[in-house]
Formats: C-alpha cells, sequence, structure tokens
C-alpha cells in the first residue's frame, strides 16, 4: 500500500511538472501557417471529380475552443476537401518538407467511431497515388495530431502544377455500423520547411483550380445539349418536401426552344436521389412527367426529360402545355437550374488514349493540321471507336480530314458535326462511310480543320461509348468490396436482382483501380469461371460497363447458368464504389 | 486554442490530484479491462449484452459458445475486454507511436505481415518466450495459438489455430492418378512415405511421363506443368531455401541456386515440361492440366474449384475424367523431409506489444478467448465449415479425406518468406528468364540479388 501511494504521489509530481512545463508553452505558443481564426476559407474546396466523391459542405465554426474548418459529409461518400498550397504559401509552397493538422472527429449520435483517412498532393492532373494515411482512433485522442512528411523522390513538392493537398475520410466506422457520418473539423495545419521552420500563409488567398480539377459534370445517361441551351429563369433556388412540387412560368425563350428533340435538364439535389416535372396547367390536366423514371445521371444530380415524353402525357401541341413548369420528387429537393436546349449527339466515351502531338496545333479558317498516327494509334480504330477532340474555334464547329486516304482527301464529320463549340466527336463508322471500310486505306495523317481559326487541346482516340442506361438499381452490398490486381470480390445476387439481366440489361460500375480497368467475374457460371468485360474493357477509371450481351456471349445464353455470383475485377489494386443493374436507354 | 488548453490543463490537475487521494481505489478488485486493436468488428466481448448485438449472429451452437466464452473469461481472470475497431490506419499509427512511446494503447494488436513483421522485428511485439512458461500452448501443443517463426528464436506474432486457416493457401503438388497408372509409376504418396520422393525421382517420373502419345513425332503428353509463381515457391520450400526471410536475402543462396537450377533444368535440360504461355498471369498456365495431359501440377483447392473440377456442390458434375491426387513436394538436395516447410504465410495475426502490464494474464485471456470451442475442434472446424475443403479437389470420398490430409500437412509447417511481395520493386524481375533458358541460374541470383537486398531492407524497416 506504501508503494501504491508514493506512486500515486509520484504521478501528481510528475503531471505538476508536465504542466507547469505546458504553461510555459502557453507563453510561447508554435505558430502554425492556418488556424481559421480569421474565419478565411477561400483557400479550400471540395474536390468531386472521383466517382466516390461526397458534395460535402464546408464551414469554419467553433470547434474544441477555436475556429476549425468543419467538412460535413452531405451523401454517405467519401469527403475530398482541396487546400490550394501555393494560393496559401506562394514561392515558399515549393519548400514544404512536412505537413501537420489536428484532426478531430464528432459523431451525430454522441458515440466515438474511428475513422481514417488520406492525405496527398495533387500530381498531373489528378490525385497522387503516394497517399499518406491520417487517422483518430480513439475517443480518449480525439481530436489528435495527424503528421505527414513528404517524399520529393516520389514528387511530392509543391508547384504551379501540383498546387493542391487533398485531405480525405475514408473510413467512417461510424457509418459503416449504421449510424449517420461522422464530422470532420481540420484545425492549425503547419506546412514546414526542410529546416522545421513554419511557413506563414496568407488565408486570405482564393482558391485556383487547377487543369482537371473541377472535371466535368457527370453526364452518364444522360446527352449533352448544346451551348445555346435556354436556361429557365427563376428556378435556381427552389426548393420544397417530398411530394411537392414549386416551380415558375416558361418564359418566352425558353418555350421557344422547347420544340420536338428539345431535352429540360434540371440540376438538382433530393433526398430520394430522384427529380420530375409537373406541368399543372396542362390542358389535359394537373400531369406529372416522368415520375421518378426520368433520365438520371449515377450521381443523382442531373435528370433529363425530353419534349416527346412530356408530349406523351400533355399531347403534341405546346400551347395547351400551360404556361408553369414545376418540379417534384419523392424526397425533399432542391434545384440549382433547368434549361432546355437540343442534344448535340456527343457521347460519353471510354478506353480514351491520347494521341500526343495534337495537342496545341492551331490554324486559320478552312485550314487543316494534324500528325502521323503510329502503328498502335492506327490499331485502336476498330468498330465502334470514336476520336474525341477538344477544342476552341471561332466558328464553334471542329472536324477531321484524313489527307492520304486511298479514295482522295478527306473531310470526315463536317456535315451535320457532332460538337458543342468544345468538344467534337467523329465515330469509325463516319471515317469508314467516307473513306471505305479498310483502315489499311485511310491513309496515316490525321488532321484538324473547322470553319473558322482554330485550336486543338486534346484529341484522343475511344475504344466505344457508354450506354445511356434507365432504372437503375444498385446493388449495395457491393459497395466498398476491393481487392488487389487479378483478384475477384463480389457477392450472391439476390432472385430479384438475377431478374434484372434481361437482353439489354447494363452493369455499371462505378470504381477506382490503379491500372484504370474494371470487369465482372462469373466465378460458378456453368460454362466455368468466366471474366467478362476484360477484353477491351468500356471503362474510363471512375466508370464501367458490362452488357448483358457481353456475358451472354461467355456464358451462354441461359441465365440461370450464369451461377448467382457477381464479382469485380481489375488488373491493378481496386475498390468498387456502387454496382448498378439498369436498362439500356437506346 | 489557448484558452482550451489553460482549461484543459486546470481540469487535469484537478483529476490528478483527485486520482492521488483516491488512492484506496488502488487496493480494491476492480477488473482490469483488456484492449484487443482489430480493424473490422469482432463479437462478443464485455460490451456485448445479447448474442444478437452480432450482426451476423446465426443461432449456432459456435455463436452461443463465442457469447458465452466471454463471461465464462471474466469470471475466470476477474478482467473485462473490449474488441476496439481503430481502422487499419489507426491500428498501423498505434502500433507506430504508442508502443514505440512504452504506453501501448491496446493489449493486444491485430496486425498483418507488412505491420507486423516490422513490430516483431523492432521489438515493439513482445516475445512470448520471455514471459510464459513452456508448457504455454502457443509454445508447446499449439492446439489453440500457434506463432510464426522468423526464424529468430522469437515467439511475437500468434495465430489462432482454426482448421481453415491451415488448409487455406496450401498448393499442394498434384498428380493425374490413371496417368500414373497407366505407366506403372508407384504412387508417389508411398515413396513420400518412405522418404523417397525426392527431386530426381520426381525428373525420373516426369521423364516417363513426357510421350509422344500419337506417334505424330511430336511430344503432346508433359510430366510437369505449372503457374511460374506457384513452382518457384514449392521449389524452394522444397530445398530448405528462403529468399526474404529475413533481414538479409537469401536469392544468392545456394540452396536457392539450386532451386532455380531445378526449375532452369525441368524446361531447358529435361525437357519435361509443358511449353509455357508468355507472359501468363496464371490463367491459363494453373489450369491446363485440365487437358489431361500432364502428369504433375501445383494444385490447390480453389484451383480445382475453379472450373467444379469435381462438382463440389453438386451443380454441374465431374468436370475431369481423371482423379487428382495430392502429394507433398519432392524433397530437393538441400532440403529434408522432416523439417522442410511447405506453405508461405500469409493472413493476419496478434501480437502483446512490449510495455503491456503483466502481459502473461493478457496472452491467457486471449487464448482462452481464442479457445471458445473448450477444445472440441469439431465444434471448430464444423463439418458444415469444412466440407467444401474436402468436397472439392476429388470425387472419391477416400480421396477427399486423403487429399485434406495433405494439404492439412503442408499447412501446417509454414514458412515466412515475403519475396513475393517483394517482387514488384525488382526490376527486371521475371522467372520466364528461366523458363525460356534467356538467362541462367547464376546469372539470375546475379542480377537481381542487390535489388532484393534493398526491397527487404524497406521493407523490415
Amino acid at each position: 500500500m506504501k508503494a501504491k501511494r508514493m506512486l500515486a504521489l509520484l504521478m501528481v509530481m510528475l503531471m505538476c511538472v508536465g504542466i507547469f512545463g505546458s504553461a510555459a508553452a502557453w507563453a510561447d505558443e508554435a505558430p502554425v501557417s492556418v488556424d481559421f481564426e480569421d474565419g478565411n476559407m477561400g483557400f479550400v474546396s471540395v474536390y468531386s471529380g472521383m466517382a466516390n466523391a461526397d458534395a460535402c459542405a464546408l464551414e469554419v465554426v467553433d470547434y474544441n475552443g477555436s475556429k476549425a474548418l468543419q467538412i460535413t459529409n452531405g451523401s454517405g461518400k467519401v469527403p475530398y476537401v482541396a487546400f490550394d498550397v501555393v494560393g496559401l504559401l506562394g514561392d515558399k509552397a515549393a519548400d514544404v518538407a512536412s505537413i501537420d493538422m489536428t484532426m478531430g472527429i464528432v459523431n451525430p449520435d454522441g458515440k466515438f467511431y474511428a475513422c481514417s483517412g488520406n492525405v496527398m498532393l495533387w500530381m498531373d492532373g489528378g490525385l497522387s497515388s503516394e497517399k499518406h494515411g491520417w487517422s483518430v482512433y480513439l475517443e480518449a485522442k480525439n481530436p489528435k495530431s495527424a503528421p505527414v512528411t513528404l517524399d520529393p523522390a516520389k514528387g511530392e513538392v509543391f508547384s504551379a502544377e501540383q498546387p493542391l493537398m487533398i485531405v480525405t475520410l475514408e473510413v467512417d466506422n461510424g457509418a459503416t455500423a449504421g449510424e449517420a457520418n461522422a464530422v470532420l473539423y481540420i484545425d492549425d495545419i503547419i506546412f514546414k520547411d526542410a529546416d522545421g521552420n513554419v511557413i506563414p500563409a496568407d488565408t486570405t488567398a482564393s482558391f485556383t483550380a487547377p487543369d482537371g480539377f473541377g472535371g466535368s459534370k457527370d453526364m452518364s445517361n444522360l446527352q449533352y445539349l448544346g451551348a445555346d441551351a435556354v436556361e429557365l429563369e427563376g428556378m435556381a433556388g427552389k426548393a420544397a418536401g417530398a411530394w411537392t412540387q414549386d416551380g415558375v412560368d416558361m418564359t418566352e425563350e425558353f418555350l421557344a426552344a422547347l420544340v420536338p428533340g428539345a431535352v429540360i435538364e434540371i440540376e438538382y439535389s433530393s433526398e430520394a436521389g430522384d427529380m420530375w416535372i409537373v406541368m399543372p396547367d396542362a390542358s389535359v390536366g394537373w400531369s406529372r412527367v416522368e415520375q421518378q423514371t426520368a433520365a438520371t445521371n449515377l450521381s443523382k444530380n442531373i435528370c433529363q426529360i425530353t419534349y416527346e415524353q412530356i408530349a406523351a402525357v400533355c399531347g403534341d401541341d405546346v400551347s395547351a402545355w400551360g404556361a408553369r413548369l414545376q418540379c417534384e420528387a419523392s424526397g425533399a429537393w432542391e434545384v440549382y437550374g433547368v434549361k432546355v436546349g437540343q442534344p448535340t449527339g456527343l457521347k460519353n466515351l471510354a478506353g480514351k488514349t491520347e494521341i500526343p502531338g495534337m495537342a496545341g496545333k492551331a490554324a486559320g479558317a478552312w485550314t487543316q493540321d494534324g500528325v502521323e498516327l503510329t502503328e498502335e494509334q492506327l490499331a485502336l480504330l476498330v468498330p465502334g471507336s470514336v476520336i474525341e477532340i477538344s477544342y476552341a474555334s471561332e466558328t464553334g464547329d471542329m472536324w477531321i480530314v484524313m489527307p492520304d486516304a486511298s479514295v482522295g482527301w478527306s473531310r470526315v464529320g463536317d456535315q451535320a458535326p457532332v460538337c458543342d463549340g468544345s468538344v467534337a466527336q467523329v465515330t469509325y463508322e463516319q471515317i469508314a462511310a467516307v473513306c471505305g471500310d479498310d483502315p489499311s486505306t485511310w491513309g496515316t495523317r490525321i488532321q484538324c480543320e473547322s470553319s473558322g481559326a482554330w485550336e486543338v487541346y486534346g484529341v484522343s482516340i475511344c475504344s466505344g461509348a457508354f450506354k445511356s442506361v434507365k432504372g437503375n438499381v444498385e446493388i449495395p452490398e457491393m459497395a466498398g468490396k476491393a481487392a488487389d490486381a487479378w483478384t475477384q470480390d463480389g457477392v450472391e445476387l439476390t432472385e430479384e436482382q438475377l431478374a434484372l439481366l434481361v437482353p439489354g440489361s447494363v452493369i455499371t460500375i462505378q470504381y477506382q483501380s490503379d491500372t484504370g480497368d474494371m470487369w465482372i467475374v462469373m466465378p460458378d457460371a456453368s460454362a466455368g469461371w468466366s471474366r467478362v468485360g476484360n477484353e477491351a474493357p468500356v471503362c474510363d477509371g471512375s466508370m464501367a460497363q458490362v452488357t448483358y450481351e457481353q456475358i451472354a456471349a461467355v456464358c451462354g445464353d441461359d441465365v440461370s447458368a450464369w451461377g448467382t455470383r457477381l464479382q469485380c475485377e481489375a488488373s491493378g489494386a481496386w475498390e468498387v464504389f456502387s454496382v448498378s443493374i439498369g436498362t439500356a436507354a437506346e | 486554442m489557448k484558452r482550451f488548453t489553460k482549461i484543459l490543463a486546470a481540469v487535469l490537475v484537478v483529476a490528478f490530484m483527485f486520482s492521488a487521494l483516491s488512492v484506496g481505489a488502488f487496493a480494491s478488485d476492480e477488473p482490469r479491462t483488456i484492449t484487443i486493436g482489430t480493424w473490422w468488428d469482432i463479437y462478443y466481448d464485455s460490451t456485448h449484452t445479447a448474442l444478437e448485438d452480432d450482426p451476423s449472429y446465426t443461432g449456432s451452437l459456435s455463436d452461443q459458445m463465442r457469447f458465452d466464452v466471454v463471461k465464462a473469461v471474466e469470471e475466470k481472470y476477474n478482467v473485462k475486454f473490449q474488441y476496439v475497431n481503430l481502422t487499419y490506419t489507426g491500428i498501423t499509427e498505434s502500433i507506430n507511436t504508442s508502443i514505440l512511446a512504452g504506453t501501448p494503447e491496446c493489449d493486444v494488436y491485430l496486425c498483418d505481415l507488412s505491420m507486423g513483421i516490422p513490430a516483431a522485428v523492432n521489438g515493439l511485439a513482445l516475445d512470448l518466450k520471455t514471459v510464459l512458461p513452456e508448457d504455454a500452448d502457443v509454445l508447446s501443443d499449439q492446439t489453440v495459438l500457434n506463432y510464426l517463426d522468423l526464424g529468430d528464436g522469437k515467439a511475437c506474432l500468434m495465430k489462432q489455430v482454426l482448421g481453415q486457416n491451415v488448409v487455406e493457401a496450401t498448393s499442394p503438388l498434384a498428380f493425374n492418378k490413371q496417368m500414373l497408372e497407366d505407366n506403372n509409376l508407384e504412387d508417389p504418396r508411398d515413396l513420400y512415405a518412405r522418404g523417397e520422393w525426392t527431386w530426381d525421382k520426381f525428373v525420373e517420373y516426369c521423364q516417363t511421363l513426357t510421350q509422344d502419345t500419337d506417334g505424330d513425332g511430336v511430344i503432346d503428353q508433359y510430366g510437369f506443368t505449372g503457374y511460374k509463381e506457384d513452382v518457384l515457391s514449392n521449389l524452394l520450400m522444397s530445398n530448405g531455401a528462403t529468399i526474404a526471410a529475413g533481414t538479409e536475402e537469401g536469392l544468392s543462396s545456394a540452396a536457392t541456386g539450386e532451386a532455380l537450377q531445378f526449375y532452369y533444368d525441368l524446361y531447358n535440360t529435361y525437357n519435361v515440361c509443358e511449353p509455357y504461355v508468355e507472359q501468363d498471369n496464371g490463367d491459363v498456365m494453373r489450369f491446363t492440366y485440365r487437358n489431361g495431359n500432364i502428369g504433375f501440377w501445383p494444385s490447390a483447392a480453389w484451383i480445382a474449384s475453379t472450373n467444379a473440377d469435381y462438382d463440389w456442390d453438386g451443380s454441374v458434375g465431374s468436370t475431369l475424367e481423371f482423379d487428382t491426387v495430392f502429394v507433398q513436394w519432392p524433397t530437393g538436395p538441400s532440403g529434408d523431409q522432416e523439417t522442410n516447410k511447405a506453405k508461405l504465410t500469409a493472413g493476419s495475426f496478434w501480437f502483446i506489444p512490449n510495455g503491456v502490464e503483466d502481459p502473461e494474464l493478457v496472452y491467457n485471456v486471449f487464448e482462452a478467448l481464442s479457445n471458445w470451442y473448450n477444445d472440441d475442434v469439431s465444434i471448430r472446424d464444423d463439418v458444415e465449415t469444412m466440407w467444401w475443403w474436402y468436397a472439392t479437389t476429388a470425387s472419391d470420398p477416400d480421396l477427399q479425406v486423403e487429399n485434406y490430409d495433405v494439404m492439412f500437412d503442408l499447412g501446417s509447417r509454414e514458412q515466412f518468406d515475403v519475396y513475393q511481395s517483394l517482387e514488384a520493386q525488382v526490376d527486371g524481375w521475371d522467372l520466364e528468364q528461366l523458363i525460356f533458358g534467356t538467362m541462367t541460374a547464376a546469372q539470375y541470383q546475379e542480377t537481381y540479388r542487390q535489388q532484393f537486398q534493398a526491397a527487404i531492407d524497406s521493407y523490415f524497416g
């Protein structure tokens, strides 16, 4: 007992020493680069370029006795929060050798669940594969420090091309247990140089997005509208509860564009993921159009409804549709914009291979410039492939020229060009229609041309186009499956899910993989263990599609002989964010 | 932050003053809480009050026993215990920071090899031999727990003994029973039983089996085939060789050289192998035995099940007309049938960190928890759970048992060697250089020796 009392007293003394030591430290608190005490957060942005990216909310709030950046999960996906380090530190950003941050977690139910994520740089127009893990794994150590030491040998140096630090929250034990997602707090960011000196930051800096950061809107399953699409004024910001409508009267300009072939596009959020329109004053009576069936992207934040779909409900006479257009969803919703326009015919493309040497080519109106294709590039020109051109031109159009084709100097795609002023697409079939079915007679030179002065930013040969899919039904157990290269993981499909596999159906996988590819495996097929879609996979690094017909070609026409197990696989380490089965819209 | 820090400091002072005055608590008999760090949820522990707390509860006897053992352990050792899911990143951080600081946050850690090896090598994981009596299960009978032998004489990384843990990831040598019988070759299992199953005898068998069966002047039946990674690992173990089993590379060792030379000779000297498909990732060479013209090949339960060789679920009928028989790999000139290892270590392990109070108690609690089946192996490895491992390799029930026994024997002799995990860091490494004879064994060793050492240095930290 005496020994225990002595031990206890010793502990008190040690604590007192520690506390006085800390007190001394108060008077000389270590400087930090960003403490959020000024409320500034203009140098931070949410990155939404990943298929699993969450549209999280950012705010500077009081946390743990000071100001901190609060990151609130919006949809249960992974928050990717980008900090413009070059904006904050200027030229000194290149000197950053280490980073430290204070990370804290708050769970809405008041309990503690461990969380972890990664810190990485922006590299080569995307997220670096070099990741530094952070974690808050004990309640007693929440919040805690998250130190990162950069490795310049692996390219981890901030620069104009690599200006960002991205923080993710990837493992949320609370959410895994079925609770609400954790709220993440970041505070006291310290950037240090190799000598350990803290680099001061200009927190008034504004976030500057590098090339590729904004990405493009998720247009999966949707049609690309022309740049002349007409916005419906007054719709942005409309919001209502589930099964409640709100909207505005259509403007004359909007109605003028609402003609056969036109498409209404709605950007929105809704708790249930769906969205449709209501025409309350239609002559045929109050009418819902495409209730819970509108074509929707995989992110469930853009939907499209065609003129013909409205006409099917309200009749062919637009003047009988009434002036008012409303939105509605089966969950609480908000609309960010509504526009109408004609589809350009542009497709979502998969398997892009850049043609080096085309970027930067420019010429005057009706003047061509281009490159010689290599044998490897020519081999990519197969039926179904598409040439995609990123460009600008005074007149908005763009097409290609095959100057050395056996049939003679040939323009392709100049008649009714498929383009929107920044992207143009020319299909293999279009070239074949002009130059003949044998690609060996097309010549090896490819050129761009426009009716106005033009410049090209990049040309790619794409292996094919994604299918637009309707009625996607998610297989929830697949979310989060992950494995190493050439390793499979998956689930047993239920009878209901198997019943979705009918001719014309499409399996859509949102994923990431080290090698960019992804396909499925049917391990229990009667035909034997079968890979499907691994030959020329239709994927773009974040989305892959495998059709019923592809499976049937490998496993036979009888779905009952496919086995009930569906697995994913890639040639690099992979993770799947969602798998759904729907029906091709075309 | 400043105001908060002051408040926190004041609270800490009060808290510690209070705890100092509460010295009576030191004398109390409050149960100690044993914390077990994991990166997935494990059931059951002292925080659970009902069987249904485990979402995967099925009402089985094993569920009930895993639930009941909690109370029994609490009472026997006067402890509470708790599995804490720290996340994978969190458990790595906890190991690397708290143990190093001398104040481990958990009493037991779940780890994989990438965490466990550095922890063991760098002294973060407790050597159980220093605290446990010699008759502790993990150091003696190993009926409940065994440990990973890193060749340093220590016992740091524990694994729970489960039938499935033993047989999984084993790669026995398989042979076509009818082909050997047709060629009047004695069953290799009998040779193994007599200690006569050697590389020399194996070559003799392969040479007999390599034939032009239709007399067209072209060899169409081969003694051996196999995916390169499956073959090398087994040749190494059968010759007592390793490449990355410790901090010094073993690629340049004489035993490894013999294994590489034997691999080279099978293809280029004895010419008893089926022509190899270049850059195959295992999809082809692992499965050509199904053509029926191969005598020996590296197999595995999963390989046999991939194409439903023997109708393991009764849905398709056996798809092979010959029987597959498993046998141990033949012994190389530097190997020893009695001591050769036979399965590359993989999977997850447990360790008690250095710095933990009363580690013997911690071990006893963990062993008792692991023995939820009260030494009744028939419950632990119940037939329903293990049935697939039997049924997938053969149709004949006797052969199913014999093949399972070979897998179990191989799985009981684990070899720690992480060379396959490091191959990607060795620029140019490709066993096809031996298969196609573009590099000799000696050249292969010399070419990649230094790179392997660098990879090992990085791995062991």
